[in-house]
């Protein structure tokens, strides 16, 4: 393979960790001299300063900034550095991005980035509608724009229930306050809709996989959580293969026509011991280098789809059994990164009001030495 | 035999991990062994004569004890419910 620069975004590894940081990994465990971009919101994101992390850093407007902010960056750290691939890895980039595959590529950037009218289909609000297009069970939802219907929604729901945001965070509430403490804060921080969900008790089980963008699954991995924070995140899991839950991922990304990566949450009702459809997530999950230990590089493959249409052999099946724990280390970083992150090529964009505005809280933090580094 | 108990993969040392569910279970004692033979077609009785032959243990204690090895493996679908 030519010498080809990537670029990945989230690099956070930390209570709620992103999956950019394991992607890295496995790149480099198929093709250790990659160049690899690290595109970072935060110099905060952990992953910038571990040891098989990317060869360069550049800040980036959020997401929330909108396209014109975010290409402006783009052209600027592409000026500097050419980038041939672009690996979105948040649920908001993908998001903004899923519209723009013309402007990658009139930069020559490739991206593999499902249609905007799949990513629609698979949003939290919208499962209903998918699942029974594809007879598949899903907790019963209601989607409020605003508070008004709360007491109407907790009558149809029964307690407790999720409160879930269109991207991110979901909180377990158990009354009627709760509902409407936890959607005021959730329309707060994230927009309208904030979606209710019956809550279904069982086992955890997550796939992931690559799309081909014809109905295919080019890879999948299976797992079963076998520990959850308490912010509902698995610390753990294991391999399980299991025929019924492939079908029901196959018909899925086959509805959606899914073109990129994705994981597929589901949990196996106890009460009735059927998989009920949680959640679809557009994008590789944060163990995605937990596979590729295992000799099923997701990464790589999806590098591989993405250059030549196709991955050149099957992957092998991750053996059931195979399991990971999540193991948090520390990552040091000096005052230095931070100069290096502006360098001398990145002054443009430090004088530019959105990477200022991202660049300052942290300076500010280091040079306090009261300050014991905690951000918002 | 159900599926379940036919996937079981069962390690030199007593553990059990159900391929599907992801599940794993630690078998104690002559449990591994008579998990195997179950696996291998065996029937109840088959396990009885095996407990009798190869235990210092009298037949209704032997019994009692399969009936409540047996029932916990139908509680986990490894064996069809005795009718």
């Amino acid at each position: 393979m030519k010498q080809l620069c990537v670029a990945v975004t989230g690099l956070q590894r930390g209570e709620n960790p992103q999956p950019g940081a394991g992607i890295i990994r496995s790149l480099r465990r198929a093709w250790p001299s990659l160049h690899i971009l690290g595109l970072v919101y935060d110099v905060m994101e952990s992953g910038i300063y571990a040891e098989d992390g990317p060869d360069e850093v550049h800040l980036m407007p959020y997401p929330s900034s909108g396209v014109a902010a975010f290409f402006e960056r783009l052209d600027a750290v592409h000026s500097w550095c050419p980038i041939d691939i672009l690996i979105p890895t948040l649920d908001a980039e993908i998001a903004l991005l899923v519209n723009l595959r013309q402007e990658f590529a009139r930069r020559g950037i490739q991206v593999f980035l499902p249609e905007a009218n799949s990513l629609q289909r698979r949003a939290k609000q919208n499962l209903p509608e998918l699942a029974e297009a594809c007879d598949v069970a899903v907790p019963k939802t209601v989607v409020l724009h605003d508070t008004a219907r709360t007491h109407q929604a907790v009558a149809d729901l029964g307690m407790p229930l999720l409160v879930k945001g269109p991207y991110y965070d979901a909180q377990l509430v158990y009354n009627t306050a709760g509902v409407h403490a936890a959607a005021t804060h959730l329309l707060a921080e994230w927009g309208a809709p904030v979606i209710l969900q019956q809550r279904v008790t069982g086992p955890e089980f997550n796939v992931m996989g690559i799309g081909d963008g014809m109905g295919n699954i080019v890879a999948q991995c299976s797992v079963r959580k076998t520990i959850v924070s308490d912010k509902g995140k698995g610390l753990g899991a294991i391999v399980v293969r299991d025929e019924t839950l492939d079908r029901l991922c196959g018909k899925l990304i086959r509805e959606l026509c899914w073109r990129g990566p994705f994981e597929i949450e589901l949990i196996r009702d106890t009460a009735s011991g059927g998989y009920v459809l949680i959640e679809i997530n557009p994008r590789f999950p944060a163990w995605v280098d937990f596979p590729s230990m295992l000799g099923s590089n997701f990464a790589a493959a999806l590098l591989e789809v993405i250059l030549e249409g196709h991955i050149s052999r099957a992957m092998p099946p991750c053996r059931p059994g195979a399991f990971f724990v999540r193991h948090q280390i520390e990552v040091v970083g000096d005052v230095s990164n931070y100069g290096g992150l502006i360098g001398d090529v990145d002054i443009d964009a430090v004088i530019a009001p959105q990477p200022l505005s991202l660049f300052q809280p942290a300076c500010d933090e280091v040079v306090d030495s009261s300050s014991t580094g905690t951000r918002s | 035999m159900t599926s379940t108990l036919q996937n079981l993969r069962i390690d030199g040392r007593g553990i059990a991990l159900d391929p599907v569910t992801g599940e794993t279970f630690r078998l104690v004692g002559c449990a591994t062994h008579l998990v195997r033979m179950l696996q291998d077609g065996a029937t109840a009785d088959t396990l009885l004569r095996h407990l009798l032959e190869g235990y210092d243990v009298d037949e209704a204690t032997a019994r009692r004890d399969l009936d409540t090895f047996l029932s916990r493996l139908e509680q986990l679908n490894w064996v069809e419910a005795a009718s």
